[in-house]
Order: C-alpha cells, then sequence, then structure tokens
C-alpha cells in the first residue's frame, strides 16, 4: 500500500456534511428539562449602572431565573488576565455587554424575556474609535516597540523620505455556526460542556474556576466547530460558564446559543490599526530607515490583544530587510466588544501596512512595484536578520516570486493594462504582486506543546485523540493520516474522535496555524511508543532482529512472516501488550525575550506570493476582481486537498477582509453592522473567474516538523494584500498624481472617492 | 393540513403548531437537524431547503422545485407542498449526485453552510439542463460560506451536471408521477383556517383559496396581518421575538397568482413571486434579466412576492424604482370595491402607503413598452450579489426619431420612499448628450434629496453615485457600451 502521506484525501467529515448527518452542537439531543440561556445586553457603550431590573423577565412565560452580577461569586474570566466580567457590574463597558442571563424552558422564551430586563444606566462619555483613544491616552496596557539599528538618524540620512498614514478595518468572523455551550451536570459537583470552542482547556479551566471546583470536575468536549477563524479562542468561554453556573443552580442540563446579532455585538472581532509611518528610501526605493506606529484598538478587555499587536510588528518587515526600523504598538482601550484573535492574528495588520509603503515608495518613484520588492526582499546570507533578531534560515521568496510572476505573465499582463487604460475612460484596469513570510508559532512559548492519546482495540481498530481542533480546516484527517502512516494501515481504520480534555490534558487552543505541527508530532510519538511496544513483543514472540519486522501493507512483516494488521494486534493483546500510548511534543529551538523584544519567536516561515489584477468603474467607484494567481509554500503537504482548500479559503476570507467586509459604529459606539445584511462578507460571484492556485512543488520544511510540512491555516489570507494593492494600482492608473489615501477595507465608496477626490 | 416530506409518498400531518413557527423551527424541532441556523433572517443560506409544487405545463401537472429560506417562511405556508431536506437526497446507501460531487471536489470545509449548498444545488440539478457560471452563480447566490472560497463548490456544480447529462435519474425524477399523484389529492384542501390555543390566547391563520374571501376575511379582521411570502415580515417574529395573532396569508389566493396580458398592460397579481414574473417581465424588458439577478438570492426571489415588496413599502426595495419609471399602477382591493393608482403615489413617508385598513394591493398593472423604449436600470451596494442597494435608480427612456422625448426615472435608497426623481428627469433630458450632464445631474439630485447615510453609504456618497450612474446612463442613451462591472467578465 502506498503510504497515506501526501495524499489528497477527503475531509474526514465530508461524507456527513453532505447528508447533513455531521453533528453541531446545536444538533444534539438534549435531555428533556433542559433549560435555555438567553442575555440581556446593555444599549449604551459606556455607563454607570444604577440599578437592573428583572422583574418584568422573571415573570415572563416559562422563565425559571433571571442572574445578575451580583448573584455570581467568582464574576471575572480571561484569557491573560482576568478582566472581563462575565456579566456587567456597576458599570458597562461596551454596546451589546451582558447585563443579565435568563434561564428559560425554550430558547425562544428566554430571547423573549431577555427583551424585558431594564436597566438604568447613567451614560458616561465613551471612547470608541482609535483616534480617541490616542487622544485620550486610553490603553489597556504599555506600547510594545520593536527595533533594530537607528531609524531616525537613517530617515535623516536618506534622499529620499515618505510618511503617511493607512487606517485598516476589523473584521467579524461570521462563522456559519454562532457560539453555543451545553452543561450537563452529572454526579457530585461534575460537569460535562460541549462547547464550540477552539479551547476546550480554557473552557474547562474558567468554568472549574467560576464555579469553584477543581478542573479535574469539568471535562469540555467538543467534536467540531461550524467554523471558528480565532472566534472561538477565547470568545466561547462566557457561555459556556454562564450555561454551568446555571447548571450548578438547577442541577439541570442548561444550553445557550447566540443569535447571529447577539454573537456579532457580544464577541471580538478582528483588531482594527491606525498605522502612522515615515520612511526614508533610495532613489531605487530601498528602504534604509522606518518609524511606524500601530495603533490597535483592543477593546475593553485584554483578551490576546498584546501577542495580536506584538505579532503585527513581527509583520511590519514581511519579506523586506529593513535594518533601520522601529516598530511601536499601541494597545488602545475602547468602549467596543474586546477585539480578539482571527486568522493571522495581528500579522496581517503589519503586513498590510509595509506592503502599502511599498507600493506608495514604487509610485512616486514610477518604478513598477515588483521591481522595488525585489529590491528590498531579504536575502539568503546577508540582509536575513529581522527586526526582532531572528535570522531567517529558510527563505525562498525569491523563487516562489520568479516562479509566479512567470507563470502568471505579470509583466505581459502589466502591459495590456497599460494599452487598455489608455483606451478607456472611465474603466480602469490595476495589477498587483505581493509578497507573503509568516512566522510560525505561537509568540507565547509556552503555548508550543501538544498531547496526543493513540489507542488501539483488540479488532485492530485505531482511536485518535489529540488536544487540536476541527473546525473545519481538516486538523483532523491529516492527523489521522499521520498515524495510519505510521501503522501503515488503511485511513479508514483510524477514528477521529472529540476533543475531550478528559483525555489530553492542558492543551493548547488551536490557533496560530499550529493545528497540525503539534498535534501531528505528539500522535506520531504516541504511534510510535505503542510501535516500540509492538516491535518488543514480536521480537520475542517471532524470535527475530529488530531489523526485520516492519509495519506494511495493513501488515506486520516479521522476518518472512506476514501477519494482518488486526490478527497481529490480536494477538499482542492475547500477550498482554500495552496497546494505547500518549505522546507529546514541544516545539524546539524557540525562545523570545520579552523585555528586549529578541529572539527566535518562530519555528520557521512559511511563504506565499499573490497577482491579482481588478478593473475600477470610476463613475461609481464599483471593481472587479478579473484574476488571482497565488503561488504557496507548504513545505511538503501531508494533504494536497486539504492544503489547497485553506489557501484558496484564506485568500478569499483575506479579500473580504480587505474589499466588502466593513464594520461600522455610530459615534456613540453603537455597533451597526450587526448581521450579514449590513456586513458583507464575500459571496459566490466574488471568487475570480481566474482563479489559479498552486502548492509549491517539490519542496520540503527546512526544520524537522511533522513530515517536512508546513503550516497553513493563516499566512495564505495574507495572499488577499495584492488584491487591495491592484485596486490602489487602478487608481494610481486612473491619476499618477494619486498615490496615497486609499484605507482598508476598499469599498466601493471609499474607492469612489479615492477616485473623485474634487468633484 | 399536510405536506409531504422527502422520500414519502404518504402526506405529512402537520399538527397543531403556532401559526408563528417557521419552517426552519418545525424541521429541528421533530429532530430533522440537517438544515441548519446560520442567520434566521435569509441572508445566509445555511436553511436552505427545496419545496416542490405543482405547475401546469402543456395541461398537465409537474412539480417545480424551488430552494427557499425556511429560516422566514413559516410552517404553514407549505401547506400542500412537497418540502425536500439534506436528509431526504441519500437513496439507501447511496448519495446524490450534488452530494457525491461537493465531496469529491472538497466543497465542504467546517460544512455548516453545505447542507444549505447541497440543496440549492439540488434545485439546480432539477432545474437547470446545461450551466454556466452565471447560472452557478444565481443557484448559489443566497449561500454564505466562510471556508472555501466557493472555489470547489463552483467545480462541484459542474460536476453534478455532468454526471446529470449521463442520464442518471435521482428518487425524484423517478417517482416524479407519483408525487404528483399526492400533491393533486393536497392541492384539494382548498380554504386553509386553523386556530392554535396557547395560554389563554387562541392564535389563527387563514389562507383563502379566492379574492372574494381574503377581502371577507381581511374585512372582517382589519389588524390581521397580510402575509404574502414574509422575507420581511417574519423578521419580525425570528429577530423582534413578536408573535402575530392572526395571520392571513395570500399564498393559496388563485387570483393573486395570475399573471394577465391586457393587450396594452401586463397585469401582475400581487402574489406572484420574482422568479415566476421573470419570464414576461424579462420578454418585455431585457435588461430587467441582469437587474433581476442582483435583486435578490435566488431563495428570496423564489418566495418573496412583487405585490409584499411593494406593500412592505421599503426605501429600498429594488423593483419599486423599476416599476415607478415604468409608470405601473397599482389595482388595490378593499371589500368588493377595488380602486386604480399611480405606483408614484402609493408611497406617503417611510414605510407608509396609501393602503387604507382592511385594503389590500390585488395586482400591479405595467403599461407595455413601444418597441423604441429603453429600460435602463443600475444598482449600487455593497456587494453584486444578494445584498440590499444604497442606490437603485431605474431610467425609463422613450425616444422619438431616435432623440429622448421623454425620461422617467425612479430612485430608491435616496429618501424615506422609492421615489420618482423629476429634477434629474429634467436634467437628464435636456443634457443626454453633454460633456456637462454629471455636474448638472448632481444639481438636479442636490434639489430633490436629502439622502440619509447609513451603514450602507454616505449620503454624499448616494448624490454623487446618483450622478455617475446618470452619467452612465447618458452614455448608453447616446449609444455606447457601458460596461456595468456587476456583470462583466473576460472569459
Amino acid at each position: 500500500m502506498k503510504g497515506v502521506i501526501g495524499l489528497p484525501l477527503e475531509h474526514d467529515s465530508a461524507q456527513m456534511h453532505v447528508q447533513g448527518s455531521a453533528q453541531y452542537i446545536d444538533d444534539i439531543s438534549v435531555p428533556s428539562g433542559t433549560l435555555h440561556v438567553a442575555f440581556a445586553l446593555s444599549n449604551v457603550a459606556h455607563g454607570r449602572i444604577k440599578s437592573i431590573d428583572v422583574s418584568a423577565a422573571k415573570k415572563a412565560e416559562g422563565v425559571h431565573s433571571v442572574l445578575i452580577a451580583e448573584d455570581i461569586e467568582n464574576l471575572m474570566i480571561g484569557p491573560i488576565i482576568h478582566d472581563e466580567p462575565l456579566l456587567a457590574s456597576k458599570e458597562v463597558l461596551f454596546y451589546g455587554q451582558a447585563i443579565a442571563a435568563v434561564l428559560a424552558e425554550s430558547h425562544e422564551l428566554a430571547k423573549k424575556a431577555a427583551l424585558l430586563v431594564t436597566a438604568d444606566v447613567e451614560e458616561l462619555k465613551s471612547i470608541v474609535s482609535i483616534e480617541d483613544a490616542m487622544e485620550s491616552k486610553s490603553f489597556i496596557d504599555e506600547p510594545i516597540i520593536v527595533s533594530t539599528g537607528d531609524s531616525k538618524k537613517a530617515i535623516q540620512n536618506a534622499k529620499n523620505v515618505l510618511t503617511g498614514s493607512l487606517s485598516i478595518g476589523g473584521q467579524e468572523h461570521y462563522y456559519l455556526e454562532g457560539q453555543v455551550a451545553i452543561s450537563i451536570p452529572t454526579e457530585s459537583n461534575e460537569m460535562v460542556v460541549h462547547s464550540s470552542t477552539q479551547n476546550p482547556t480554557e473552557v474547562q479551566h474558567l468554568v472549574a474556576h467560576v464555579l469553584g471546583v477543581p478542573q479535574n470536575a469539568i471535562e469540555v468536549v467538543t467534536r467540531r466547530m461550524g467554523g471558528g477563524f480565532g472566534g472561538k479562542e477565547t470568545d466561547s468561554s462566557q457561555l459556556a460558564c454562564i450555561c454551568a453556573i446555571f447548571s450548578e443552580k438547577t442541577k439541570k442540563p442548561v444550553k445557550a446559543r447566540l443569535s447571529r446579532k447577539d454573537d456579532i455585538l457580544l464577541t471580538g472581532k478582528r483588531h482594527d490599526f491606525e498605522a502612522n509611518y515615515e520612511v526614508g528610501y533610495s532613489d531605487d526605493g530601498l528602504i534604509e530607515g522606518i518609524t511606524m506606529d500601530l495603533s490597535a484598538r483592543c477593546g475593553y478587555s485584554l483578551d490576546l490583544s498584546k501577542a495580536i499587536v506584538s505579532r503585527a510588528l513581527f509583520h511590519s518587515d514581511n519579506a523586506y530587510f529593513i535594518p533601520n526600523a522601529t516598530f511601536t504598538g499601541y494597545l488602545c482601550k475602547t468602549n467596543t466588544a474586546s477585539n480578539t484573535a482571527f486568522r493571522g492574528f495581528g500579522g496581517p495588520q503589519g503586513m498590510l501596512a509595509i506592503e502599502n509603503i511599498v507600493e506608495e515608495i514604487s509610485n512616486t518613484l514610477g518604478i513598477d512595484p515588483l521591481q522595488v520588492r525585489r529590491t528590498n526582499f531579504y536575502q539568503k546570507d546577508t540582509n536575513n536578520v529581522t527586526p526582532y533578531d531572528q535570522v531567517i534560515e529558510d527563505n525562498i521568496i525569491e523563487e516562489i516570486t520568479d516562479e509566479l510572476i512567470d507563470t502568471s505573465n505579470y509583466h505581459s499582463r502589466r502591459k495590456e493594462i497599460d494599452k487598455f487604460n489608455k483606451e478607456n475612460k472611465f474603466l480602469k484596469k490595476g495589477l498587483a504582486f505581493s509578497p507573503v513570510k509568516f512566522g510560525i508559532s505561537f509568540t507565547t512559548q509556552l503555548l508550543n506543546q501538544a498531547g496526543a492519546l493513540v489507542s488501539i482495540y483488540k479488532d485492530g481498530s485505531i482511536y485518535l485523540n489529540h488536544g487540536g481542533t476541527e473546525m473545519g480546516q481538516g486538523l483532523f484527517v491529516k492527523v489521522a493520516q499521520v498515524v495510519a502512516n505510521e501503522f501503515s494501515v488503511d485511513i479508514s481504520r483510524v477514528k477521529v474522535s472529540a476533543t475531550s480534555t478528559a483525555k489530553v490534558p492542558n492543551t493548547s487552543p488551536t490557533a496560530a496555524s499550529s493545528g497540525s505541527d503539534l498535534n501531528g508530532m505528539a500522535a506520531r510519538e504516541a504511534c510510535l511508543r505503542i510501535k516500540s511496544n509492538l516491535i518488543d513483543f514480536a521480537k520475542e514472540y517471532f524470535g527475530v532482529s529488530e531489523s526485520s519486522i516492519k509495519f506494511e501493507d495493513s501488515k506486520l512483516v516479521a522476518g518472512k512472516k506476514q501477519i494482518p494488521f488486526n490478527e497481529f494486534i490480536m494477538l499482542a493483546y492475547l500477550n498482554r501488550v500495552e496497546l494505547f500510548s500518549n505522546g507529546f511534543y514541544k516545539t524546539p529551538k524557540i525562545h523570545f525575550d520579552l523585555d528586549k523584544q529578541k529572539g527566535r519567536p518562530f519555528f520557521y516561515y512559511s511563504y506565499g506570493a499573490c497577482v491579482s489584477e481588478v478593473i475600477v468603474d470610476c463613475l461609481t467607484g464599483e471593481y472587479k476582481l478579473l484574476g488571482v494567481d497565488i503561488l504557496h509554500d507548504v513545505g511538503a503537504s501531508i494533504n494536497p486537498a486539504i492544503d489547497t482548500g485553506q489557501i484558496v479559503g484564506g485568500y478569499i476570507q483575506g479579500m473580504g477582509w480587505l474589499c466588502s467586509e466593513e464594520l461600522k459604529w455610530s459615534d456613540s459606539g453603537v455597533l451597526l453592522t450587526t448581521g450579514a445584511s449590513t456586513y458583507k462578507i464575500p459571496a459566490i460571484g466574488d471568487t475570480p473567474e481566474h482563479f489559479e492556485v498552486k502548492i509549491k512543488p517539490n519542496i520540503s520544511n527546512h526544520e524537522n516538523t511533522i513530515h517536512k510540512s508546513k503550516a497553513v491555516g493563516e499566512p495564505p489570507l495574507m495572499l488577499a494584500i495584492s488584491t487591495w494593492l491592484s485596486i490602489k494600482n487602478a487608481i494610481y492608473n486612473a491619476d499618477k498624481e494619486n498615490i496615497s489615501g486609499l484605507n482598508a477595507p476598499a469599498s466601493f465608496e471609499q474607492v469612489f472617492f479615492s477616485l473623485n477626490k474634487t468633484f | 393540513m399536510s405536506i409531504l416530506l422527502n422520500q414519502s409518498f404518504i402526506p405529512y400531518e402537520l399538527g397543531e403548531i403556532n401559526p408563528n413557527t417557521t419552517v426552519l423551527e418545525w424541521l429541528r424541532s421533530n429532530r430533522l437537524v440537517g438544515t441548519k441556523e446560520g442567520c434566521a433572517s435569509g441572508d445566509c443560506g445555511a436553511c436552505t431547503a427545496v419545496i416542490g409544487e405543482l405547475v401546469t405545463v402543456n395541461k398537465k401537472d409537474v412539480i417545480q422545485y424551488k430552494s427557499i429560506n425556511t429560516c422566514i417562511a413559516l410552517a404553514y405556508t407549505l401547506l400542500g407542498k412537497h418540502l425536500i431536506t439534506v436528509e431526504g437526497l441519500k437513496e439507501g446507501d447511496d448519495l446524490h449526485p450534488v452530494q457525491k460531487a461537493m465531496v469529491t471536489e472538497n466543497g465542504s470545509q467546517c460544512g455548516f453552510c453545505t447542507p444549505g449548498f447541497v440543496m440549492s444545488l439540488f434545485a439546480m440539478y432539477h432545474n437547470e439542463k446545461v450551466i454556466d457560471l452565471t447560472k452557478i452563480n444565481d443557484a448559489l447566490s443566497g449561500n454564505l460560506c466562510r471556508c472555501t472560497g466557493y472555489k470547489p463548490i463552483i467545480s462541484a456544480a459542474y460536476l453534478a451536471l455532468s454526471e446529470k447529462e449521463k442520464g442518471s435519474q435521482d428518487f425524484y425524477e423517478r417517482h416524479q408521477a407519483k408525487f404528483v399523484e399526492s400533491l393533486v389529492k393536497l392541492r384539494n384542501e382548498k380554504d386553509v383556517s386553523l386556530s392554535y390555543a396557547k395560554d389563554q390566547k387562541t392564535l389563527l391563520f387563514d389562507a383563502p383559496s379566492n379574492i372574494h374571501k381574503l377581502s371577507q376575511l381581511l374585512s372582517d379582521n382589519p389588524s390581521a396581518n397580510i402575509l404574502a411570502a414574509g422575507t420581511d415580515l417574519n423578521l419580525e417574529i425570528t429577530q423582534s421575538m413578536k408573535e402575530f395573532p392572526h395571520i392571513v396569508s395570500v399564498n393559496r389566493v388563485t387570483e393573486l397568482k395570475q399573471i394577465v396580458d391586457n393587450g396594452s398592460e401586463i397585469e401582475i397579481g400581487a402574489a406572484v413571486s420574482y422568479e415566476e414574473a421573470k419570464s414576461i417581465l424579462v420578454k418585455h424588458w431585457p435588461n430587467l434579466n441582469s437587474f433581476l439577478q442582483r435583486f435578490a438570492s435566488l431563495p428570496i426571489k423564489n418566495w418573496a412576492t412583487i405585490g409584499g415588496n411593494i406593500a412592505n413599502a421599503s426605501p429600498i426595495g429594488d423593483m419599486a424604482p423599476v416599476l415607478i419609471a415604468l409608470e405601473s399602477k397599482l389595482k388595490l382591493r378593499k371589500g368588493d370595491s377595488s380602486r386604480v393608482i399611480a405606483l408614484e403615489d402609493f408611497f406617503i413617508s417611510y414605510k407608509k402607503t396609501l393602503l387604507e385598513s382592511s385594503e389590500f394591493i390585488e395586482s400591479i398593472l405595467i403599461p407595455k413598452p413601444s418597441s423604441d423604449d429603453q429600460l435602463i436600470t443600475h444598482k449600487i451596494s455593497k456587494r453584486y450579489e444578494d445584498d440590499i442597494s444604497a442606490v437603485c435608480m431605474a431610467v425609463n427612456v422613450k425616444s422619438d426619431k431616435s432623440k429622448p422625448c421623454s425620461v422617467k426615472i425612479g430612485m430608491g435608497g435616496m429618501s424615506g420612499i422609492p421615489q420618482r426623481a423629476i429634477e434629474l428627469e429634467k436634467a437628464l433630458l435636456d443634457n443626454w448628450n453633454s460633456e456637462e450632464l454629471k455636474s448638472v445631474a448632481y444639481e438636479a439630485l442636490s434639489k430633490e434629496f436629502s439622502p440619509f447615510t447609513d451603514v450602507r453609504a454616505s449620503s454624499e456618497y448616494r448624490l454623487r453615485v446618483s450622478a455617475g450612474l446618470a452619467q452612465k446612463t447618458s452614455l448608453i442613451m447616446q449609444g455606447y457600451s457601458v460596461e456595468d462591472l456587476a456583470h462583466y467578465s473576460e472569459h
């Protein structure tokens, strides 16, 4: 049998997905008597709570009870520090914050009753925008500075200086399955919690914390999520904790699922950023020095903002060697929901900022931006140290660029576009290339660890469990491939199972693109331990040397003896061989000094590049994406079907972020875009007709990762920066004096005003 | 009170349910949980299912399949129809061709939107023989996917149809005669009048079969809510948690489902859906084909009615500007008396119309175009598919010896109501071939409109982009070919 590594196997749940039989938490048959939760939400962004009146809600049809902050003993939760109340206490800090939780006989009755809760709130001045926060010095933590060389001096000495600013919008996750949890009390003080979360361990630990019970009393189970994208890394905890508190009080199962609107109001989004920059550069466009401030809207609490802003700074170089750089990240505290992880985790914002700069330098000099990008690329042996002192050892950006420029016919298309633009008055085309270099590892070092549990039953079927969660990214099938490969059995023999805190403890969130890297290695380690037991047994039982024992083609080969895998497993069982094992992995080589912001935060980098072509209507600001060509590096792919899916889907999600997805708040902090009718994620027609996606072939990870593969979850999202740049290029092509001013997202309206600065 | 459900030929009795229950709630509470709730407002398609309805083609009863959003359709409005959900596709252990194609092409990742896509593909599989990208985009215009980027789903659509071309028939095709027979039996259930006792209240649902009974019911119950498709009204149930005490559905009223050619005008019954009206509209105004593509998602067009769209009086309902430009009239009815009014006079102020208590829209009368009339439509929205207009502009140009002699313009999104743009009409008629048109149009628009700023667009963009649209219109009037990027393709 051919090995299963590198095969384009279907998603482990694909057959169930298409039949509607894949079970999500809302589909679980709940025991009769299950009660349901709905939140009453604040209708101001900032205010002092004088009183909350729940009397009408309590009297409403089917209502069991109502909780407010005062009723909860351990009120505060949070992923890094506990600065988030489960329900607003004394003060409301953002529009849509939960002020009360209603428990009723059905979801509908709970929702109806929640609308009857009223609060007397003295409204206070709210800080909504980044600008407001910067002005009033409203920060959630100290600024973070990543710096190298002397940027000030370099800019002073440079022949040319560019100054400017860029505003970068946030992004709602819009996972199709909203946040949902079910808590089921079992016995004593124990509880099983089903949570749609990327982070079962954190949910477990926070539920234990709010209930005041040891962590071993709580089991959190997650079979699959209907999408996560970072939005279920920390934002799942509140719902699970509230369910658990109600379950503890009532001794009944409790379920909560958020309506789309409540989900969008209550949970955090991708951080919006403001970038302000000053850059010194040569006549060739070589960047000599840069200072850039990146201010992020963090919302009312810390959440993961520090690591997110950090990652933004770590990606403000993207693929470019900048000898003198000072990147400063400000963590703005605002009266908005607490912004959180979202695919790319700050990286996309940092990368967009530098790509915008390179484009503006090119346009100012009148040089093709591709050339300026090449001029600034990191080199292999020199000019290969990042501003945070990591030496780049695996740089393949030039190779990727060369290949993609060639296959996408960049140069001939550039000429065709110039011709088109000369011939057309109201329609203008734009073309852009952009590279991606994305650092892989959690920048919080301790998170780079994982565990797995592999069990083989007497019939030879294998049960696989690990700390990673499945949110659609295909992690489970990839890790199953790793396991099937170790025993040389068919993938159908490996059963992937729900993530459970009772099977593998203290897991890290499935995030930072690390799922396969970490859990694949841990699962492999578990397999190796079982194999070692089996080999020892076979050696003795068959009287052969270790070197003549092989797992091959669903069989055990011991010298001349061949025995089917399942029979061999039964034999091993009968001879009292341990047929299960855990496995553990921690990422080597990484280290980081937080005080100095120097070190090696990343085990390796993933690379990619994209060419986009767009056509813009100058009379309306509308545009259409005409073509996208992608070449992306996933090392030696474990599953090219899954990896291609991540690249295509990541790209389109990034395109949504930079094009049509626009979050809007009123001046007083009311989030106005709370549903799919006002917040427009890409629809099917937004997928470009010409869409060439290629995994870079014949390549493997420079580092020793699982089967030499690379992480793929986040990096492709940033390929979409080329699309935003192509719009910027079309605007520039319409008027060569028009170089700055386009922000993100490039809504039609924004493009219209960029094109028509005067009337 | 029955429907057909999935692969069973035996009618399924809905039983006593709250008339406010949506199809989605009903399915999920009956453990058919393959159909998902994504937004509960008809915007994401996770809840898509397919209904089969009897239609007469060449005097023969056949079943037509339509995708719908079950989250905003009420269960009782399915009486007499065939409801097919994702659970009803597999035959034994064999996946349906659309399901197989989705697996083969890796069309699912998280899988939550997948049942909805599968059902839209299933409807397309039944309705189309040959497909292209435009048809696929239309068929899947109401389904959002956040994971795949749609590329593999588009491939799956092509693959499924290529399987069909090989001549295989699915369960529903093979057993069409039996399903027709069952549906014919259900058709005989005429007037529907149901009550549901809840605590001390009684909730009512009426679905009369003819216009006399309808007007009688509404005269007797002036506070009842008239329900057409409910693609907007039912949001009050799913989003504002309202419960309607008395719903009167018009979707079984024969007279309101008719399209009549009166010679000089076309009369479209108020309960005719957009998809049903499409062929006659496109026959007379071919430009409406591409306009209707952007009008709404297919599941909405399959369900929503023109009458409902007008009665709802949304300032951005895209059909009203077109119908205003075409100088349409409305036939309103109250009891036994009816009156005809110009559509442009129907809208008074935001969500307020001329409709009196117990009065309802019977039909829409649209004058037929003469041969050199030209209808030019524009829509500006944040996304091309399934989006509400920031601005909608419809221009009806009448020409005399290839010179425009009359221009009628209807606009949406520019004020609290769909409105005629009289100043712009004058400006365009006087300056249609002038270089100055854009600035003249801007002035005319500013005189007549003070559009609002909201999440879809700022006031200034609405004004300025409308001037840009006026310029595009003038270029078309001058005979230039003008691209609408929403439909632009180089392939």
